[in-house]
């Protein structure tokens, strides 16, 4: 069995102490600073996501009373006579796309219902679907900004 | 306890190369590989690395399949099976949109035992699940939790959350179209926890939709930091057994009473174990191809979409408050797991199944993994189109 030394207080036990509890500290500063960098590293700064205007098909492609989901963006195109409306089909529960159902929209994750306007019918959706900002395209085709909600009952005039 | 030294050469200046071998074989293993009595058996547990984490000395209760109907180490070699299955994947594969649901179809047709691979992985994490949830139940229906194990239940709930963690990260890695709106819907229940939900969300994604940023991320989360937090955790798991004394066994039962040596008693059970997970395994990977859903389609949802199933309580539950089932009810859950062995102060029932005393814990546990089974049997069989209900025939 070796010895053991036992461990000496010194006479300057106090600024020992001070030293070690100040370098743990420094140490506990470095890792909280290094965490924070970590975390704000983390959070993007940037969107490299998909543009949020989206083309929606020759202007005289949708006659009047259609209802259109779009294939390539989660969008419906709506006309009624000679007003053109666009709501988004990104489910307001959790996010999946909805579907056209006979006469409103139905959510296949989570059974969320919403009648034609989009608003809420049944299911856990806590709120309707987004009005979106409808224009047209100089060269003559509806295009829907994604990222603009705009108030229910938002139209555009088509001209005949 | 001294090692047995390798014997000096006799003649040893005249010919060391004909000593060399054993030299060289007595440098690497230390003890005999075949020990002949027991300070040799103890000392090929106590002197390799890779037995240390055993006590040359075991309770022999602890080796009745009764005991422990070895879950834990079950669900460690699941584990190890998915770390290396999972290492030869990364040779294949690729965590880009373009390309990884391509690499999921070079698997199946181009890669020798690609499919045999990938069905051992997936299989083996469907197993690592059931064995992990089996695991705790046992745990806890056999008082194993108690005082002084509060902490190491702790942890075990914390390597639970970390299988679950790798499994949502790992089938989102074929970009099929269940990869996808799991991905879409797992990130978007994020929204719904008070305060950090927004930025949660955008840190998971690395943007502000499901995209490359996002498959990037959890890969990374699936492949290098889940999996070096889970083995950290699995070591301290295990080192925490033993400082506690091994498996908790009942109260007034003398501890030296019924003392085995771990080689060879506690090593063949843990072999047999393996080699029967293994068979299961390999048998599972040879019968049934794991699923791969049509690639990845951002804006058709297949119709109903199903989580796997250890989330289809989770759906089940969100499909009527995505607060309540995907925030509140996990949340208030999880507390309670860690806080039961804590709130749980009485003693008795340690190391006993489904102890007299302990009736109302037992109850309690029982009646929440019912609840759990319940609402993944409504979540797998009652659900149809649009999530509505159907009959199951």
């Amino acid at each position: 069995m070796a010895v053991i030394a036992p461990t000496r207080v010194a006479p300057n036990a106090g600024r020992r102490r001070a030293l070690a509890l100040v370098s743990t500290g420094a140490l506990a500063l470095a890792g909280l600073i290094f965490g924070a960098v970590g975390l704000r590293f983390g959070l993007p700064r940037v969107s490299w996501g998909p543009p949020s205007r989206v083309l929606a098909g020759r202007e005289e492609a949708i006659g009047p009373g259609a209802r259109v989901a779009l294939g390539e963006a989660s969008v419906a195109l709506w006309r009624v006579e000679d007003r053109v409306a666009a709501l988004g089909l990104v489910c307001t529960h959790l996010g999946c796309t909805v579907a056209l159902s006979d006469d409103g929209f139905a959510c296949p994750c989570h059974g969320s219902l919403f009648d034609g306007r989009g608003r809420v019918l049944d299911g856990p959706a806590p709120a309707g679907l987004p009005w979106l900002r409808v224009s047209r395209t100089p060269a003559g085709e509806w295009e829907v900004d994604t990222r603009a909600v705009v108030p229910e009952d938002t139209w555009l005039e088509v001209r005949s | 306890m001294s090692l047995p030294q390798a014997r000096e050469p006799e003649g040893g200046r005249s010919a060391p190369w004909r000593e060399l071998p054993a030299r060289i074989w007595a440098s690497v293993f230390r003890s005999p590989i075949v020990p002949r009595d027991d300070l040799g058996r103890m000392q090929a547990v106590g002197a390799n690395f890779f037995f240390h984490l055993h006590a040359s000395r075991v309770q022999g209760r602890s080796l009745r399949v009764a005991t422990t109907l070895g879950l834990g180490l079950a669900t460690l070699v699941l584990f190890a099976l998915l770390c290396s299955t999972g290492i030869m994947l990364m040779f294949v594969y690729v965590p880009a949109p373009e390309q990884a649901f391509g690499r999921m179809l070079d698997l199946r047709g181009a890669v020798a035992y690609g499919p045999f691979v990938r069905n051992l992985h997936r299989w083996s994490a469907h197993g690592m699940v059931v064995a992990a949830i089996a695991h705790m139940a046992r745990v806890f229906l056999t008082g194993s939790h108690k005082k002084p194990r509060e902490f190491n239940w702790v942890v075990g709930v914390g390597l639970l959350l970390l299988t679950l963690a790798l499994s949502f990260t790992g089938y989102l890695l074929p970009w099929d179209q269940l990869a996808y709106w799991a991905i879409v819907v797992g990130t978007s229940m994020a929204n719904y926890i008070p305060g950090i939900g927004q930025d949660l969300r955008r840190a998971l994604l690395g943007d502000e939709a499901v995209g490359p940023e996002a498959l990037l991320r959890f890969y990374v989360l699936h492949v290098a930091l889940l999996p070096v937090l889970t083995a950290t955790l699995v070591g301290l798991h295990l080192w925490r057994v033993r400082r506690d004394g091994g498996l908790a066994r009942p109260r007034g039962e003398p501890v030296g009473a019924d003392v085995v040596l771990a080689w060879p008693h506690a090593l063949s059970r843990e072999l047999a174990v393996a080699l029967g997970v293994l068979l299961v395994l390999g048998a599972t990977a040879l019968a049934w191809d794991a699923p791969l859903e049509p690639h990845a389609d951002p804006n058709h949802p297949p119709n109903p979409a199903k989580s796997p199933w250890y989330f289809l309580g989770l759906q089940e539950l969100v499909s009527h408050s995505a607060f309540v089932g995907g925030v509140a009810v996990p949340a208030v859950t999880l507390l309670l797991m860690l806080a039961a062995p804590y709130l749980e102060r009485s003693p008795g029932g340690e190391g006993e199944w489904l102890g007299r005393k302990r009736w109302l814990p037992n109850a309690i546990f029982v009646a929440a993994l019912g609840a759990f089974a319940v609402l993944t049997l409504v979540g797998s069989t009652l659900r149809g189109a649009n999530w509505a209900f159907v009959m199951p025939w």
